[in-house]
């Protein structure tokens, strides 16, 4: 779902840097506060496995692919700010090093996949928790709607940008999504048990 | 055993990411669909463009520029939140 340069107009993309630029600090700061120093090598460790799995595209229906976001999983073993600063730092160094997610659209796809589609997941998972549903419904749940939100906001960027009509993008964005948002949801679950089987105490996040 | 299946699984997703998918991601092909990924600029030449790494063909390409990017995440990650330290 990384926007490349060129596809946002100016209004949008200097607007959607200022609402990530506002953001950020922010949340660097609860981070700092909800954070436990002695698991910093385990967030490193995590945010690395994040950015390599972002890399495998999985193939879905119709000749399209997508791949994981990891909000969830983040959030869920460290809590929202710590995964938000996560994120950011890997949707930065994917567009400065790779090429992917262009440098004009980075506020945007941190603004949609680091803290949109974070916050979203977030809400979702609480709500869960207070339903009192299993784990793996949690994370499926918590992932799916992360990417429907994140792919809802893209929609509204680009049409913003004049590209398409609101209606047209949001359309085919969350029809495309809510077959990825399936694979995220799958692989969060299935990835977090593993992670949680090696690292009981992993959980760093009071409920 | 099960201490290690992190390493593991990170061995594993190393190994295949030659094996990623080369369709279309969702939003590429919501472009395409609508007649606007041509508006897709150059940007800036990245260092490793496309996550590959120049000079090396193959699947060792991406799978080198994987292993960069994620020494370059943990370090960077390190970095910030050490800074912070209580």
């Amino acid at each position: 779902m990384h926007i490349p340069d060129g596809f946002l107009d100016v209004k949008t993309a200097v607007a959607t840097y200022a609402v990530s630029a506002a953001v950020i600090p922010a949340a660097m700061g609860r981070a700092k506060k909800t954070m436990k120093d002695k698991n910093i090598p385990f967030m490193a460790s995590m945010a690395s496995f994040v950015f390599v799995a972002q890399m495998i595209n999985f193939p879905i229906a119709g000749g399209t692919s997508g791949h994981l976001l990891g909000n969830v999983l983040l959030s869920y073993l460290f809590g929202p700010w710590v995964s938000t600063m996560i994120m950011t730092v890997v949707i930065t160094l994917q567009a400065l090093l790779f090429g992917d997610g262009g440098i004009t659209a980075l506020g945007a796809n941190i603004l949609n996949m680091a803290i949109v589609a974070n916050a979203a997941g977030y809400l979702v998972m609480r709500l869960c928790d207070r339903l009192k549903m299993s784990r793996n419904v949690t994370l499926f749940a918590a992932s799916w709607f992360s990417v429907m939100l994140a792919a809802l906001l893209a929609s509204a960027e680009i049409s913003f940008s004049g590209l398409i009509s609101f209606k047209v993008a949001a359309a085919s964005m969350l029809f495309w999504h809510g077959f990825i948002g399936i694979g995220e949801g799958l692989l969060t679950a299935v990835i977090t048990s593993a992670i949680l089987k090696a690292r009981p105490d992993g959980r760093e996040v009071p409920k | 055993m099960k201490k290690y299946l992190p390493v593991i699984l990170f061995a594993v997703i190393i190994l295949i990411i030659p094996l990623s998918s080369t369709h279309p991601d969702g939003l590429e092909r919501v472009a395409e669909d609508h007649g606007f990924m041509h508006m897709e600029g150059n940007g800036i030449h990245a260092l490793f463009g496309d996550y590959n790494v120049l000079h090396i063909a193959g699947p060792a390409s991406s799978i080198l520029a994987g292993v960069i990017g994620a020494a370059a995440v943990y370090l960077l990650v390190r970095f910030i939140f050490g800074m912070s330290k209580k």
